[in-house]
């Protein structure tokens, strides 16, 4: 028979409850004694006799350290031995990571008569315990806290069982405190200030926003609704995984995300970047050196996503090529930026070691220190690309065009989403509308800074793929790499959840632009205008792949 | 250690996704469409596995830092669940909300000022603020709201929708809803036009999904269930077979699988702590009933093991209580009605508070009630379970639960729009009054609709009179003339026979007087013949008695009885005697009247089919059941079920 020693503190008015609650326990007894487990009940009004006053606060460690599960019930007032219990029983739980301690508020009806200052302990108390991170819930008659106990030690007594069956525990750790994300977002606002004005305001009213715990979040929220679309999302799920209570998992997929981030955020501005010089190339403004075309070959050539060493060298390559033809870079702000990518810098160190984070993935062997290094060189990145903070991105859906009777002129009403950290949560399968006098690029998804007819079309290296099929919302997903050896396809991943997205030709030919009747027919079908959207992508794919890289794609096999 | 890997009747969470098999294309669909709109509609039968779907489906798709589920039940208000899901979530929405007031035109409405959000808002605002994990409102079960809510509270609930979709906070709503309220949604969906735009119908499984969830669940590596080597196919094939019994249906219910899959667990096993590993064959399946019989049985067994249980403790306890302790968790139609425990209380009148507490405890703890902790409400784990309950209703009980609809359907109008009773309406509701407490406006409004029925009636004598003496004076006045002159000439014969008429008219006065004392006295007499009780009511007693017994439904007027008398050979034996009493010219309502004997009986079943002997029954012997189950079979096809407690029986007729 394995024991698990629950001790009751509560105060006073709360004895019919305990009572109750007693009863319970001695119910669950007799149902759990056949599962070789004793619930034992330790209660104060037992306890305060059998101690001696002056040696209390020992044999309460006592007491407590010998305990399982602490159940403190709070209604009106806190007690000064409910607290001195509760106090306890925490630090026994910082020392040794035991007991559980479940704290419940009563939440019921008072006589307003019978309120004293006694309610200010209670407030008091609440505030303390939700100050130290503790959680607690509220019952409001007892059956309910009966119901919630059960639940809990449901899921409680499993666990206890595995522990007494195992060897004893090892030494409990010290509690780790919680530091993710602190230095990121202390350091992120400060760098946003020049580019964001929401950044800038906030840090001008509250220049001490560190030392109020309150404004924490809302730093953050401007982080995540400041960096441009992509970027702003996996920043919010960077913020939601360092909330979290500590575990291995957290810091794997802390980890993951922190490469991710950077990942993603050198792919935006290369495929920028890819996209304008295609567009020149096409004019025929562009002379590629052998050994920029060479690196272009590579990427439009590989059949596994490039890593980031690989992107921070493409960048680097495309930010030559358009200052070796003296062309407008389209993000004006990386004109100065070839130092930093230069090795032996720190935006390239810190790249190096962001893209080693997959070795400490894959080697499944990580600490707190490797997340914490992880955070600094994705800050230092973030830093170094905050110009980024003054883009948009946007994925434009169809275009409508409205000219009446008797109007001088027509005008534009472009659909479009807004992609930012938490727009993508709250897609709206209407979209917005923007009325203009010209019209944009359809089905594209842009990045702009300030006029947003200079956009950068982003497609195909970035699809709306929910855009193309018309399905509402926005699916927004980064080319990741291209079956050249195989079948051609065209993977894209998917910037939610990292999925893979693939895009193949469908076969479904178009008829003939001359032949008015069959094309129009054909277009009336929503499939055929999606498998014509999404045919689009792959050949725009391919024609920057011939442009830039000059390799057609039907030689490709052959080559190898 | 190895797990058992069916859920019963709970449904499947996050944390279950290694044993949840058979709805991959539905949740890929569903993952699909969250990417597609803020607003998703999920709809289909009962029973189809919805909940899971989302809790541990849907669920299992999202990273935990990219998903953050509220679920909402509507309680008693799903206005009032809304908030106290959002305030337990840790969403104050008292707390001040630190926002830049600062937007341009991309990020228009987005960045408007926090301070301005609704109540709601601020607390999704808040909630989202503590672990920056986008939130899904999922309100399941989401026809309780349009079957159990106020157009007040729907038309409330359509504003906050509303008011959260235009507040662009990181927050999606997923509504589930039984497909057969589809209909209720169109003043929504007026209000939320995307509401039926994502939308997905979740089937009743098929064969080949029912193939997976079995052979998925037994192949799954921590599963202490396997199948036997080379029956995978067959026994899935099989439990499907029995489940889906006589009927045609490609598909069947998911309830009554997992029902199907732990009594078969059971059957080989016999470990009620579901530890002990089990193999799955098909021969042992071959030895399974039905699913109609699996699970009338498993409640039945339920009842039958609690009844024992608790019987030490109270002695008066009959499974047949339990069923009455049962009954008001369905409702009429067999569906489940979810119920506070004051309610509960209020329903059972006469029953012991600490029994209906110990009662309910054992179903929690067999799963077939669960408590729902946000709106602190007791219910049937399951729909498919509610419908043996309502079944195992007595006429009497059944009646009572429909005049309480009845009543308070009328009632709940306000009384300007409120319609009375009809004459029938009152006739049916009578006999009950007694049993069922109703309110003082209850009741007051059935005595103003037997005024209005009555003063209805007299209208409708008044006009029948009024129309009648019209036609009488028209006649009258032309015949008056005549008759003056008849009347002239017949005075002189009317004269001499007058006198004649008179002493006639005195001798029919008394004979039809003495009828009518005979009449009286004759009631009297037979009703008298009919039970000591009789004897001393006056005669408008007995009239309102007879008309009691010419009106009443017939399941109020019938009343076991029984006598026990000393065998006639003088043996220790004695002569069992057991009848129905009911109204004699109600007799042939009835059909046949079955008595159900316990063990110990060779023949268990005796039926009457004899009005005459009041369809009796009798045995001569040394022992008695202590209980009796009757059944009256009605000409209908009706069955009335009584009982008769030979316990109580010998407490007032104590043996000499």
């Amino acid at each position: 028979m394995k024991t698990v020693r629950i001790f009751i503190a509560s105060s006073s008015e709360l004895k019919d409850d305990r009572d109750q609650f007693r009863m319970f326990i001695s119910k669950e007894n007799d149902r759990l004694h056949t599962e070789g487990i004793y619930l034992e009940v330790v209660q104060w009004e037992n306890f305060l006799d059998a101690i001696s006053d002056t040696r209390l606060q020992d044999e309460y460690n006592k007491a407590i350290s010998t305990c399982d599960i602490v159940l403190c019930l709070f209604f009106t007032k806190v007690g000064k031995y409910s607290a001195e219990e509760f106090d306890t029983a925490y630090q026994v739980f910082k020392d040794k990571g035991k007991p559980k301690i479940w704290t419940y508020f009563k939440n019921a009806q008072i006589n307003t008569g019978s309120i004293t200052d006694e309610i200010n302990t209670l407030l008091a108390f609440k505030k303390k315990i939700g100050n130290l991170g503790h959680f607690y819930t509220e019952y409001t008659n007892i059956d309910n806290l009966i119901n919630q106990y059960r639940t809990q030690l449901d899921k409680f007594l499993p666990a206890f069982e595995k522990v007494i069956i195992n060897p004893p525990p090892s030494p409990p750790q010290a509690p780790i405190e919680n530091t993710f994300n602190d230095l990121l977002t202390k350091r992120l606002i400060q760098a946003m200030k020049p580019y964001d004005r929401k950044a800038n305001d906030f840090l001008s009213t509250y220049g001490n926003w560190e030392t109020n715990k309150d404004l924490v979040p809302t730093v953050k929220r401007i982080i995540i609704s400041g960096y441009v679309g992509v970027l702003g999302i996996q920043l919010r799920k960077l913020m939601s995984i360092g909330e979290e209570d500590f575990s291995e998992y957290k810091m794997k997929r802390y980890l993951e995300n922190c490469h991710l981030t950077a990942l993603k955020a050198l792919q935006l501005i290369s495929y920028a970047l890819i996209s304008t010089l295609w567009d020149s190339k096409l004019n025929n403004k562009v002379n590629l050196s052998d050994e920029q075309t060479n690196v272009l070959i590579k990427f439009f050539k590989s059949a596994t996503e490039e890593n980031i060493n690989d992107f921070s060298n493409l960048l680097k390559t495309l930010i030559t090529a358009f200052l070796d033809n003296k062309l407008e870079l389209p993000i004006s702000e990386l004109k100065d930026f070839i130092p930093k990518l230069q090795s032996g810098s720190e935006l390239h160190n810190a790249c190096s070691n962001l893209n080693a984070i997959t070795d400490l993935l894959n080697g499944a062997s990580f600490t707190l220190g490797d997340c914490a290094n992880a955070e600094k060189n994705l800050t230092v990145l973030l830093e170094n690309l905050n110009f980024l903070v003054a883009y948009k991105m946007i994925s434009i859906k169809d275009i409508d065009y409205n000219f009446q009777r008797n109007d001088k002129e027509g005008f534009y009403l472009h659909h479009y989403t807004l992609l930012d950290g938490e727009n993508q949560a709250n897609n709206n399968s209407n979209g917005k509308i923007r009325k203009d006098s010209t019209p944009v690029t359809s089905y594209a998804v842009l990045l702009f800074k300030d006029n947003y007819q200079q956009n950068i079309n982003l497609v195909p290296f970035i699809i709306d793929y929910n855009g193309l099929a018309d399905s509402g919302g926005s699916k927004i997903c980064f080319y990741s790499f291209c079956n050249t050896f195989d079948d051609m396809n065209l993977n894209y991943s998917f910037i939610e959840d990292n999925s893979k997205v693939t895009i193949k030709k469908s076969g479904n030919i178009k008829p003939d632009d001359t032949d008015v009747r069959a094309i129009n027919k054909w277009l009336s079908d929503k499939e055929n205008r999606k498998d014509m959207n999404f045919d689009n992508v792959f050949d725009l794919f391919y024609k920057a792949k011939k442009a830039l890289a000059g390799i057609e794609k039907e030689t490709e096999i052959d080559e190898f | 250690m190895k797990k058992y890997p069916f859920k019963f009747l709970d449904s499947y969470q996050r944390e279950d996704r290694g044993i949840f098999f058979g709805r991959d294309e539905e949740i890929n669909a569903l993952y699909e469409m969250v990417f597609q709109s803020s607003v998703i509609l999920i709809y289909g039968a009962s029973g189809t596995g919805k909940t899971s779907l989302i809790n541990c489906g849907l669920a299992g798709k999202f990273q935990p830092h990219d998903w953050l589920a509220l679920m909402i039940r509507r309680g008693n208000n799903i206005n009032k669940s809304l908030e106290k899901a959002l305030i337990d979530a840790g969403g104050n929405s008292q707390e001040a909300v630190v926002g830049v007031d600062w937007f341009n035109e991309w990020s228009d409405d987005s960045e408007k000022d926090k301070t301005d959000l609704s109540p709601i808002c601020k607390s999704i605002n808040a909630v989202y603020q503590k672990s920056f994990r986008p939130i899904y409102l999922i309100f399941d079960q989401f026809e309780e709201l349009f079957i159990l809510g106020t157009i007040a509270e729907q038309e409330i609930f359509i504003e906050t929708v509303q008011d959260i979709l235009q507040s662009k906070q990181p927050v999606k709503l997923i509504f589930s809803i039984r497909e057969e309220y589809l209909g209720h949604l169109s003043r929504f969906e007026r209000g939320v036009p995307q509401l039926l735009r994502k939308k997905i119908r979740i089937e009743p499984m098929n064969l080949e999904k029912v193939k997976q969830v079995i052979i998925g669940a037994t192949e799954y590596i921590d599963s202490n269930i396997s199948i036997k080597s080379g029956e995978s196919d067959i026994v899935a094939e099989g439990i499907f077979d029995k489940i889906k019994g006589g009927e045609k249906s490609l598909t069947i219910q998911l309830p009554f699988l997992q029902v199907f899959l732990d009594k078969f667990y059971l059957k080989i096993t016999n470990d009620e702590s579901r530890r002990t590993e089990a193999e799955f064959n098909v021969s042992t399946l071959n030895d399974m009933g039905e699913i109609g019989d699996v699970l009338i049985d498993f409640l039945e067994g339920q009842v039958t093991d609690i009844s024992n249980k608790l019987k030490a403790m109270y002695p008066v306890l009959t499974p047949e209580i339990i069923w009455k302790i049962l009954s008001p968790f369905s409702t009429l139609e067999g569906t489940k009605d979810p119920i506070k425990k004051q309610d509960l209380y209020e329903r059972l009148p006469n029953f012991d508070r600490a029994l209906i507490d110990a009662v309910v405890e054992n179903f929690i703890n067999s799963r077939i009630l669960r408590y729902n902790e946000n709106n602190e409400m007791f219910e049937i784990a399951h729909d498919a379970l509610a419908k043996p309950i309502a079944e195992k209703r007595s006429v009497e009980e059944t009646a009572q639960l429909e005049i309480k609809r009845l009543i308070k359907s009328q009632v709940a109008v306000k009384e300007e729009g409120r319609e009375y009773f009809t004459e029938k309406q009152l006739l049916f509701i009578e006999p009950y009054l007694e049993k069922y407490p109703i309110s003082e406006e209850e009741k007051e409004w059935i005595s103003k609709s037997k005024t209005h029925v009555k003063n209805e009636k007299l209208k409708v004598i008044n006009q029948q009179y009024a129309e009648l003496s019209k036609k009488r004076r028209i006649k009258i006045l032309s015949a008056a003339i005549v008759a003056l002159l008849l009347l002239i000439a017949t005075t002189v014969y009317f004269a001499i026979k007058a006198r004649e008429k008179g002493i006639v008219a005195e001798q029919e006065k008394v004979k039809a007087e003495n009828a009518k004392n005979n009449t009286k006295k004759l009631l009297k007499l037979v009703m008298q013949g009919r039970g000591e009780q009789y004897t001393t009511q006056n005669d408008s007693l007995l009239v309102e008695q007879l008309r009691i017994e010419q009106t009443y439904p017939i399941d109020s007027l019938i009343v076991p009885k029984a006598s026990v008398s000393p065998s006639n050979s003088g043996s220790n034996n004695r002569n069992y005697m057991l009848w129905i009493e009911v109204p004699s010219f109600r007799k042939y309502e009835i059909e046949q009247v079955n008595y159900k004997l316990c063990k110990g009986f060779v023949d268990r079943l005796r039926v009457s089919n004899e009005p005459s002997s009041s369809f009796s029954i009798g045995y001569l012997g040394f022992g008695y059941c202590p209980i009796v189950d009757i059944d009256v079979i009605l000409k209908t096809g009706d069955t009335i079920q009584k009982s008769f407690s030979f316990e109580d029986y010998f407490i007032e007729n104590p043996l000499p």
